[in-house]
């Protein structure tokens, strides 16, 4: 029996993935609690998938596919800042045509030329297969957004409550929106590795969701959201093993469960607690 | 409390408006032409209509929204300038901030301190004492812990005047302070801005509450998207003024002024 459990770790790719989605699962938990709370979760859904035809460029060149997937989310930033400040578009929409028009210039791409990275693969993900310099890239855009957050966490909570007192006390708010931005490039492409891009945007909200039920202090969800997204990332990994299913599905449905918990018995926004507090009134 | 970012170049006006336009990306101009000085060590009540751009000219001032033409000078220097030097303090309209946020009431005063602390952002000594002075001042040291957004209306704007005070600003913007609070906590921010006048602060205030601006405001401002008067109160206050800035819309209180101005032994009848 515990000789079945260990199996997996005594498999490279195996041990490999586990860590690796770990600490996807962490720094996306991390920023989703920052985007959750600005309002981003459309935005993260759109840098997701705006990132896919620079991934694919730089497999074609051979360049890291970090910087890739780096230079096309800003492009797709741009896109949208431009054309939401002139015309009266709604911003919604304005990130609708720009995230389409970048995920269908990916799939073109990637059908030009099949043979270096497969439109499966960006599509839901590949950890069980992912190669060791992958890996490396990976871990090394996890550590660091994660240094990145631990050291600057007080002045981006600071711009996604009152951008306007930041301003007031002197801070370049236009670096910490860029800072934000490019982070989400960065872990959106670690998590479509992981996931694929249909689900990044589960790996980008989910947790920092479940945290924010369970606490109402930001620097408590710090803490939850990583604790959530990076075991279950991990056990989506561990349990992919025995059950032969896509990881990234399991991840998400692991997380969606965490966060039905909370939804139902979390201490103060919770379903249950809810439910109780109507009681109350009513019998007083 | 200390101002230590007094600087010898801080004479003459503090804030000066001039000329300026403000026209938002729908085509929008929100104001137009609008001049105004305010001098250090003084009040001055911001009125007009919904609509008129009370909003927009504080976030012109405060540097939030570029001037389509004109300039705004704090100290005779750029806006971005004393924004730097850390002396602007803005009070938001309730409806500016998302009250949802996880952040405890302390967690908010403590932001007005961000920008004086290290690298790593953590609260000095001095940081701490400032927050819990500003929070007793405005009387709300025992919510320090509640969420901001399980707070009584009167309650989220001490919040934010506790924030600003927290700040030691020497010019302080605010919007709306008195929208949706009693007569207690109104009378409390006043009593505060009172004293910070007299410690030296130029204070700018969009109010609504006509009757008691002769009582702490040592100038008026009133806009409807270009300036209609700005001056002394007791030159600009005046009947024929609000009812240029109000138009039909005045109703109780201005009419008792007019009534009184006009015939000032009213007040001794029955
Ligand atoms: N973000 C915005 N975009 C477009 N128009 C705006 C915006 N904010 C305010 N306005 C318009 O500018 C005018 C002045 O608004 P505001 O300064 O908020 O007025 P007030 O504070 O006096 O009620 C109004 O007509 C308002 O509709
Ligand atoms: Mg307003």
């Amino acid at each position: 029996m515990i000789d079945t459990l260990l199996m997996p770790f005594s498999y490279g790719f195996m041990a490999r993935s586990i860590w690796v989605g770990g600490s996807v699962g962490v720094v996306c938990a991390l920023l989703s609690c920052f985007i959750i709370l600005k309002g981003w979760s459309l935005l993260g859904d759109a840098l997701s998938h705006a990132v896919v035809p620079g991934v694919a460029i730089a497999y074609w060149l051979g360049l890291p596919f970090v910087l890739g997937a780096f230079v096309s989310g800003l492009l797709a930033v741009l896109g949208i800042g431009v054309v939401r400040g002139n015309s009266a578009l709604k911003g919604d929409a304005v990130i609708g045509v720009v995230f389409t028009a970048f995920f269908a210039l990916g799939f073109l791409l990637i059908s030009l030329n099949p043979s270096t990275i497969s439109l499966t693969t960006i599509l839901f993900g590949n950890l069980l297969g992912i190669s060791s310099g992958d890996a490396w890239q990976l871990v090394a855009i996890a550590g660091g957004c994660i240094v990145i957050i631990a050291l600057r966490w007080k002045d981006l909570l600071l711009y996604c409550f009152d951008e306007q007192h930041a301003r007031a006390l002197g801070f370049n708010v236009r670096y910490l929106n860029i800072l934000l931005l490019a982070m989400m490039s960065l872990t959106a492409v670690a998590a479509l590795q992981t996931v694929g891009a249909i689900l990044v945007i589960a790996m980008l909200i989910t947790p920092g969701a479940t945290a924010y039920l369970l606490t109402d202090r930001f620097g408590h969800m710090l803490w939850i959201a990583p604790l959530v997204g990076g075991l279950t990332a991990m056990t989506g990994a561990y349990l992919s093993f025995f059950f032969d299913t896509s990881v990234g599905g399991l991840i998400v449905v692991l997380q969606t469960l965490v966060f039905l918990i909370a939804f139902m018995l979390a201490p103060r926004h919770g379903l249950l607690a809810h439910r109780r507090r109507w009681q109350q009134e009513a019998s007083s | 409390m200390s101002r230590h970012n007094e600087r010898p170049s801080d004479s003459g006006p503090a804030i000066v408006v001039d000329k300026v336009s403000v026209r938002y990306a729908s085509g929008q101009w929100a104001l137009e032409n609008v001049s105004l000085t305010l001098e250090s060590s003084s009040i001055c009540a911001l009125l007009g209509i919904n609509g008129s751009g009370k909003s927009t000219l504080c976030k012109a001032i405060m540097g939030f929204l570029p001037p389509a033409s004109g300039r705004v000078a704090i100290f005779k220097h750029a806006v971005r300038h004393a924004q730097r030097r850390n002396i602007m303090a803005y009070v938001p309209q309730v409806e500016e901030i998302d009250w949802d946020f996880p952040v405890s009431v302390y967690d908010v005063v403590m932001m007005g301190r961000q920008g004086r602390m290290g690298f790593l952002r953590i609260p000095a000594r001095a940081d701490r004492v400032a927050v819990e002075t500003s929070l007793a001042r405005v009387g709300i040291a025992d919510l320090a812990k509640r969420q901001i957004g399980a707070l009584s209306g009167g309650q989220k704007k001490r919040v934010f005047l506790a924030r600003a005070l927290a700040q030691e600003s020497r010019i302080m913007v605010l919007d709306e302070p008195f929208t949706g609070v009693d007569a207690t906590t109104e009378n409390a921010i006043i009593d505060i801005l009172k004293q910070l006048r007299d410690e030296g602060m130029t204070i700018l205030v969009v109010t609504h509450n006509l009757s008691v601006v002769p009582e702490y405001c040592d100038t008026v401002a009133m806009i409807n998207r270009n300036l209609i008067a700005f001056g002394k109160t007791e030159h600009v206050f005046t009947p024929a003024n609000l009812a240029q800035a109000f138009g039909g819309v005045l109703r109780q209180f201005p009419l008792d002024l007019l009534a009184q101005e006009r015939e000032p032994v009213q007040e001794h009848l029955p």
